[in-house]
């Protein structure tokens, strides 16, 4: 059998740092698959990491989360955004409170279909759990992943945060 | 066992003669599946020699169904929300397999991650667990956790999946399925 689940690429922040890209990225496996471990600046929720592919600043990411905070429960979605928020409420600053996330970018590399990313997150510190569906209404094999720290920039991810991008290769 | 040398990082094949190569935390592409025009296929055969299986999917187009060589299941759990509420449901579903999703696509829209635990496990039901999720750029989008288990502590050899549970709608265009070993 052959053996898969391939590190391609990890970025470690060693000071404050608003985005993220992994460019380039080969096109030789069949699923992607990127593990955050996330601390952001902005004073009490620490962040939202959010997403564009292929520099891709269109109205064509949307979304369906379903979210468990405290007791409650329940799902949000939103149509035709211009980027994918992928996480909300990473780790406060000040804190050692690094939350994850795992992305699954689905058959990232065919040309036939629009993008799907199943995406787990808890941002623990807050006590929220996540999962969310996104859709890049695309047909272009994903080559660039952008990842940002919300409020265009202004906000930080601090060192520590680490991104680790794996390949996941089918027979 | 495998050995690992310190030095280099690399393993080689145990000293005992007979013995498999087993590389510790390895996770491995057993086979894949494009279902389009069937209602339904079998991952058969499915070695014995990892501890969980995975399962990745893209481009369903009903609500599939898991069943195994232990049956159709004896229980299944789910938790899911639809764009067009903000309200959760779970569900309790059991019909002719277990749920993997309630919900199906239209399109390549949706995709899906199964994991199959202890699968060869003789000591053990069998449990697994799965996400799944349909987006279409409007409130028809869904989220959805199932879970089940086969009353069961004999291995799973062989899975199938089915499209629905009439068995009467096909897989669309383009739906692919992976079978991975995790160890």
């Amino acid at each position: 059998m052959a053996k898969t689940y391939t590190p391609i690429t990890r970025t470690a922040i060693t000071s404050p740092t608003a985005s993220v890209t992994f460019s380039s990225i080969p096109q030789t496996y069949t699923d992607l698959v990127l593990i955050v471990s996330a601390n952001g600046s902005r004073a009490s929720l620490g962040g939202d990491i959010r997403c564009q592919l292929n520099s891709d600043t269109g109205a064509n990411y949307s979304y369906t989360m379903i979210q468990g905070l405290g007791s409650s429960v329940w799902n949000e979605r939103a149509s035709s955004q211009t980027y994918a928020n992928m996480a909300n409420n990473i780790g406060i600053p000040g804190s050692v409170d690094y939350t994850p996330t795992m992305m699954n970018f689905m058959n990232y590399s065919n040309t036939t279909t629009n993008k799907t990313i199943l995406t787990r997150h808890s941002g623990v510190v807050n006590g929220n759990i996540q999962a969310r569906i996104t859709l890049w209404s695309s047909t272009a094999a994903i080559s660039t992943i952008y990842l940002w720290n919300e409020a265009g920039g202004t906000n930080n991810f601090n060192p520590g945060t680490t991104f680790t991008l794996y390949g996941i290769k089918a027979a | 066992m495998a050995i690992r040398s310190l030095k280099s990082g690399t393993f080689s094949r145990s000293g005992m003669v007979g013995n498999p190569v087993i590389m510790p935390g390895s996770y491995e592409s057993i086979a894949t599946a494009s279902p389009s025009g069937s209602t339904s296929f079998t991952f058969s055969s499915i070695p014995s020699t990892y501890s969980h299986l995975q399962i990745r999917y893209m481009g369903v187009s009903s609500y599939p169904l898991i069943s195994s060589n232990l049956g159709t299941g004896t229980k299944s759990h789910s938790l899911y929300g639809y764009g067009s509420g903000s309200a959760a449901y779970a569900w309790d579903p059991l019909a002719g397999g277990m749920y993997v999703a309630i919900d199906g696509s239209s399109g390549n829209v949706s995709s899906g991650i199964i994991d199959i635990f202890d699968y060869a496990n003789t000591s053990k039901n069998k449990t697994f667990m799965a996400l799944h999720g349909r987006e279409t750029n409007t409130s028809d989008s869904s989220i959805h956790f199932a879970s089940g288990f086969w009353n069961s502590t004999s291995a799973i050899t062989s899975i199938t999946i089915t499209n629905n549970v009439a068995g009467s709608v096909a897989f669309g265009t383009g739906t692919s399925f992976a079978l991975y070993g995790v160890n």
